[in-house]
């Protein structure tokens, strides 16, 4: 059942996103163009802060809250950090340090992690090159996860001398992923957070993000495809007409219905014990209606749709480029997998009916 | 376009003190699942609904677990459509023998407590709910399998009731029915080609129907080819309305597509794989995390669509979605056994091997058996607006 926030909240992304997120926009911002005048609509309207609690200015929303404006972002294909900001300030506020207003830049520390942290004192400082940060260069604060002497910290770092732009990059999408260098940095907060969230939380923040976004990019291909099927006229008829096209659609539809139920899912554990292996389960599951939807997608619009004038791309490139972010399928199923392997044939179906419990 | 998304919900507390009375029912009456013990067999009619027992099915019937979401008028409990879920879903995940009662509490109970006379309903509903009578489905005929709208099989008016005259084939445990749930041709087709559709209620001991086996492709016997010679059939053994069969079928299949049996025919083969296989080997791992994966999401929207169900919403177009996923899901488990163990399926040796020679043979059934795949993209295409 939609709670009614969630309603209001995803009436108002669209009303804003269907509105100004345009071809012209996505375009200049894929000449490198930061969407600046779109970026303040969407603080203003505090979509960057429905994780963040009332008391430090945010909407006190909870991750069924954030799917509509995470999706819609998919959906709409904008052009900005906004699923990396929502979840840099959620995991600021829940460390019980300051949020800020600007675009944050997320960095995954943990596991194999390219940077140095160091205690010196009571400050946290932080060296050497973080890569591919989700538009780094457009960060006014930096949030990273990570490990300092085997616990858990959540740290903030804003731009300054010792951060540095070591190299602009872009994923498929062209949105902007840039290397960034630390120089002996001293973070400007950092707290302890072990018992607030769960293991490599830019990791699985991330990958839930990812999840719900390609769900609405996946939705935005599939309406596009179908519109298509209906208007293209090949052999005398609209090629929605035959059945190689109506079957390749209904297995799109299939693909994508998966990859929504499972990230909603996820969303609706996210407040439970063990959130983990749902995102796992969201992540694989859209990863791999990112692979098939976008095929058929393409499929079904010939070669108009492999063209830029067509608008096509902007979602299937970001489907594409979401897959592999923060985990690929591979990954997280080696995780579940394996796990599963463990507990045994015996303890499989018990595990698998606790996680539908209320 | 139509809305294809299905809301997930959880199980509430009543729910989940149900799975666990069953769970305790089950201890009781089945022996455990052993890791690598062989059961001589006995691990092949796990799953799917396959065993038929029925004095099993009338220890449920005492625990008031058939016909649970019945009005207790009728023999039944009035329970939840999601508490049947849990009860369903946990009966088939310990392989328990449920074929005797299957189609008679998933869609013809249902069928006769919203179309049938007072008179049947008294007679029939507490009668299955008990475990004590069973229905099984009659559409297929050798002419017309997806295309059920060509069947031949037809009712003609007689003095107090119909005369039944044709052959249904491919009938499911048939052999230890009562009745048989008939979809057959009362008058002309129609533009729509679904006029002209009725439902009838026969009695499998009634004068002029004969059985013939078809054994399936493994050897067994679990089909049979049931013919109708002049069959009589009472008046009020028309169920429904004459000629409104087809949308009484259509409803019915909506019940049919979207259950916990439409993915878990293959778990038993998935929890030998789960045995057998190295959780530090990269290659087992991942491939069976995906299939946990894909379990565990299409439970979730199956058990969506029992949400609707309770709520009174049509799920008709998302349950075509839970057996396209399901159904493809439950072939995909044999394909990944191949693909990660090296197994002589010769010598079967292993529960694991066992069940694998059973689904590889038995799967492709899966997205045949209640509409093709085919039917159910086409269905879904019609809900996309490109059909």
């Amino acid at each position: 059942m939609m709670s009614s926030a969630r309603d209001m909240i995803a009436e108002s992304v669209k009303r804003i996103f269907e509105e100004r997120v345009d071809t012209k926009l996505q375009r200049d911002a894929e000449e490198g163009h930061w969407q600046a005048s779109l970026w303040k609509l969407v603080e203003e309207s505090g979509f960057t802060r429905v994780l963040t609690p009332e008391k430090l200015g945010g909407t006190g929303g909870g991750w069924t809250d954030a799917y509509p404006v995470m999706h819609a972002v998919g959906y709409w294909r904008v052009p900005l950090p906004i699923v990396e900001t929502m979840i840099g300030n959620d995991l600021l506020a829940r460390a019980g340090l300051d949020v800020n207003d600007g675009a944050v830049g997320l960095i995954q520390q943990d596991g194999q992690g390219s940077l140095n942290l160091a205690l010196e004192g009571k400050q946290l400082r932080v060296s050497g090159l973080a890569k591919s940060v989700p538009w780094g260069r457009n960060a006014q604060t930096f949030v990273l996860s990570g490990q300092v002497d085997g616990r858990q910290v959540i740290a903030r770092l804003n731009p300054g001398k010792q951060i540095a732009v070591h190299r602009e990059g872009h994923n498929m999408a062209k949105e902007h992923r840039d290397h960034i260098r630390f120089d002996g940095c001293a973070a400007e907060e950092f707290a302890y957070a072990d018992e607030l969230l769960t293991e490599e939380a830019v990791k699985t923040h991330g990958a839930l993000g990812r999840a719900i976004a390609i769900s609405g990019a996946a939705e935005s291909a599939l309406a596009q495809s179908v519109r298509y099927s209906t208007e293209r006229v090949q052999f005398g008829r609209a090629i929605a007409r035959f059945q190689a096209i109506q079957h390749m659609l209904a297995v799109f539809a299939c693909e994508t219905t998966s990859a929504v139920v499972a990230s909603e899912a996820a969303c609706d554990s996210m407040h439970k014990k063990n959130p983990r292996n749902q995102i796992a389960v969201a992540k694989i599951k859209a990863g791999q209606a990112a692979g098939v939807g976008a095929r058929i997608a393409h499929q079904v619009h010939g070669a108009f749709g492999m063209t830029y004038e067509h608008t096509l791309h902007f979602a299937t490139r970001r489907m594409w480029a979401w897959r592999s972010e923060y985990g690929s399928e591979s990954t997280w199923a080696e995780e579940i997998g394996a796990q599963a392997i463990r507990r045994g044939g015996e303890n499989f179906w018990a595990d698998v009916t606790a996680r539908s419990a209320a | 376009m139509q809305d294809i998304s299905i809301r997930t919900c959880r199980f509430d507390e009543q729910c989940e003190a149900l799975r666990q009375e069953v769970r305790e029912f089950m201890a009781q009456e089945l022996p455990p699942r052993k890791k690598g013990a062989s059961e001589s067999g006995a691990v092949l009619s796990k799953g799917s609904a396959r065993g038929v027992d029925p004095e099993f099915s009338r220890k449920l019937g005492k625990r008031g677990w058939i016909g649970m979401a019945w009005s207790s008028q009728y023999g039944g409990h009035a329970r939840s459509p999601l508490e049947r879920y849990v009860l369903t879903e946990e009966l088939l995940a310990a392989g328990a023998p449920v074929g005797a009662h299957w189609i008679a509490d998933r869609q013809y109970g249902p069928l006769l407590v919203r179309y049938a006379s007072e008179n049947i309903k008294n007679d029939l509903l507490p009668r299955i709910a008990r475990g004590e009578l069973y229905i099984c489905v009659g559409m297929s005929e050798s002419d017309s399998g997806s295309d059920l709208a060509s069947l031949r099989t037809r009712a003609e008016r007689t003095k107090g009731g119909w005369l039944i005259n044709g052959r249904k084939t491919w009938n499911s445990a048939s052999q230890w029915s009562h009745y048989m749930v008939a979809l057959v041709r009362t008058g002309a087709a129609g533009e729509t080609r679904h006029g002209g559709l009725t439902q009838f209620l026969i009695d499998l001991k009634a004068p002029g129907v004969s059985l013939r086996p078809v054994r399936i492709l493994t050897g067994e016997h679990r089909w049979n080819e049931v013919t109708f010679d002049d069959v009589f059939v009472p008046d009020d053994h028309l169920i429904g309305e004459e000629g409104k069969g087809w949308a009484q079928v259509t409803t019915e299949l909506g019940f049919e597509r979207s259950g916990p049996e439409r993915y878990l025919s293959s778990l038993y083969l998935l929890l030998e794989m789960l045995d057998a296989a190295d959780p530090d080997n990269p290659r087992h791992a991942v491939a069976l995390g995906r299939l946990v994966a894909d379990m565990t999401t299409i439970r979730q929207m199956s058990i969506g669509v029992a949400g609707m169900l309770t709520r009174g919403e049509n799920p008709g177009l998302a349950a075509s979605v839970v057996k396209e996923l399901g159904t493809t899901f439950e072939q995909q488990i044999p394909e990944v056994a191949h693909e990660i163990f090296d197994m002589d399926l010769s010598a079967l040796e292993s529960p694991l091997e066992e069940m694998m020679s059973f689904l590889v043979q038995t799967a492709p059934s899966f997205s045949i058996r209640g509409g093709t795949r085919e039917i159910l993209r086409g269905i879904i295409a019609r809900g996309l607006g490109v059909r």
